[in-house]
């Protein structure tokens, strides 16, 4: 890619070089840039048949890319504090939003980025983000590293101790009921908060209708596509 | 030699070449100008509108299969009066043909939708969907019953200022008699097939994949059924008939009009390749001139048997 992505926007890849299973693009949230060489990266869990054969992929080999797409994070530099919080695979979009605002010249002591694992066996996930001077913290379901248990406790527990500055932006990705606990809790506490969203996209540029969250308060849909991933925490209803 | 021609005549309107794009899966055009040159399309059918806005079913609404998708989005549309007031006006000059499906629940939905489409000289065709539940019967499809498929028809055309294409489901036990019926209350065309009907469980959580339960399947896995359906109505009506069903590239194509279609859409291709259509029409034009072949009309109904 020529410049650097809007953190949050994603790319629609074809898994397979040939063939018609699997028909459709399989959605990534850009996890890094490299200005110099214009290199993206993505990282991916294999979950199902899209990822397996993605993984089969060897260096060299040409894949059909679309992107960037979508709505990324939209915040100015002139925020109080950055909290981002990742689940597992949740790591890429609030990773390249970590660095845009590091590269725009935003103080990294500003920003904490709480990640959760399942056990300190996936910390290799999150290598990048330790190379950023910004404040890290774990959690683990386990408690083989960092907090024990889910990083949204963790989460409670930082904003409980004020040490996440006064007027926190709260960022988050990851599984669906991590979100939701995020969503609820930044409620709770009154904090502005942004939700990058998963969802299955068949199409990824907003024709085919398929990946719709349901806006809260109206009785209406918004595409994750075109409208997303990037939602304002209050306007979905997970 | 000279470049061939793709020009086809479907209801009295000439399409620049065979190659649409179907309905759900091109949204009211306007999504895919940032990526083709609309221009360069025989035409575009937009998504079915009906009477109200609709919102759609409640996620997931789709699921992919093997060579497939399915899905069950619910005819989620901006209604009628949205159409013509916000979406029209982008598909005027566009340069291709427009066709607009039109959907409802009833007699009345359909006539009143129509009503509305009728004097807006940008339209150059209807296709009526008429594979919706019929909510005042006893919710079996509309397209299922060859006298439902003749009334109905019947009805539309009476007050339909356009040429009228009825798109046919394949979820029936002989598609001829229905294809038949709309051909004899007036149809200017036929489009077919529809989704086929279709349900899929994630067998380690046991989940339905949708939350509509069933869905209509479409993609690669659907084309020989949908190649099949064009034969067997191409045996029994004059009238012109639109291939839809798995279409991915110009071999897809070629293959529909071999079986007796005049001209194709594209679906679900369109999801996976957003240029699939000009990549096509561009591959047809090259066939067409490797083989010598001066008109692509030359192709119509020239299956052989083995």
């Amino acid at each position: 890619m020529e410049r650097f992505p809007i953190p949050g926007t994603f790319l629609h890849i074809k898994p397979n070089t040939t063939g018609t299973d699997p028909l459709l693009r399989r959605a990534f949230s850009i996890f890094d840039y490299d200005e110099t060489s214009g290199v993206v990266d993505i990282l991916y869990k294999v979950v199902g048949r899209g990822t397996e054969v993605l993984s089969r992929v060897r260096p060299g080999e040409t894949l059909d890319v679309l992107g960037p797409l979508g709505n990324g994070f939209d915040l100015p530099l002139t925020i109080d504090h950055l909290v981002l919080v990742a689940g597992g695979v949740g790591i890429p979009p609030v990773y390249l939003l970590a660095k845009s605002h590091l590269r725009q010249g935003f103080d990294g002591n500003k920003i904490n980025y709480l990640c959760g694992l399942t056990t300190a066996a996936e910390k290799p996930m999150a290598d990048r983000v330790e190379k950023l001077p910004i404040n890290l913290q774990f959690a683990t379901d386990d408690g083989s590293l960092g907090f024990k248990g889910f990083v949204s406790e963790l989460l409670r527990a930082r904003l409980d101790d004020g040490s996440l500055g006064i007027n926190p932006v709260i960022c988050a990705c990851g599984p669906d009921g991590m979100l939701k606990a995020v969503q609820t809790i930044a409620r709770a506490y009154g904090k502005k908060c942004y939700l990058s969203l998963e969802s299955i996209m068949p199409c990824g540029v907003g024709t085919c209708l398929g990946c719709v969250v349901k806006n809260d308060g109206e009785e209406k849909y918004m595409r994750v596509c075109r409208e997303g991933p990037v939602f304002e925490a209050s306007e979905v209803e997970l | 030699m000279t470049t061939p021609s793709l020009k086809v005549t479907i209801g009295g309107v000439e399409f620049k070449n065979p190659i649409l794009t179907a309905s759900g899966t091109f949204g009211y055009g306007e999504e895919f100008d940032e990526y083709i040159d609309l221009s360069r399309l025989g035409g575009i059918v937009t998504k079915s509108i009906t009477r109200h806005e609709r919102k759609g079913h409640p996620p997931p609404r789709t699921a992919e299969t093997a060579s497939g998708m399915l899905n069950a989005i619910g005819l989620a549309n901006v209604g009628v009066d949205a159409y013509v007031r916000e979406k029209l006006p982008f598909l005027r000059n566009l340069g291709t043909r427009i066709v607009v499906n039109v959907a409802g629940f009833d007699t009345d939905e359909y006539l009143y939708v129509i009503d509305k489409l009728n004097g807006h000289d940008e339209i150059d065709m209807i296709e009526l969907n008429i594979s919706c539940p019929n909510v005042k019967g006893d919710g079996m499809e509309f397209s299922s019953n060859p006298q439902i498929a003749y009334d109905i028809v019947r009805r539309v055309k009476e007050i339909c200022g356009f040429p009228l294409m009825p798109k046919l489901s394949p979820n029936v036990a002989d598609i001829k008699p229905i294809a038949k019926a709309c051909e004899e209350a007036g149809a200017d065309a036929l489009a077919l097939i529809n989704t086929v009907y279709g349900m899929a469980i994630d067998p380690f959580n046991w989940r339905i994949k949708l939350t509509n339960i069933t869905g209509g399947l479409s993609g690669p896995a659907i084309k020989p059924v949908a190649i099949a359906a064009v034969w067997k109505t191409a045996s029994v009506v004059k009238i012109p008939i639109v291939g839809i069903g798995g279409i991915m590239d110009y071999r897809d194509v070629i293959e529909f009009l071999l079986a007796g279609a005049t001209a194709v859409q594209f679906g679900t291709a369109n999801f996976v390749q957003p240029d699939c259509t000009i990549r096509a029409i561009d591959d047809l034009t090259d066939y067409l001139v490797s083989r010598n072949i001066q008109d692509v009309n030359d192709l119509i109904g020239k299956a052989k048997k083995t």
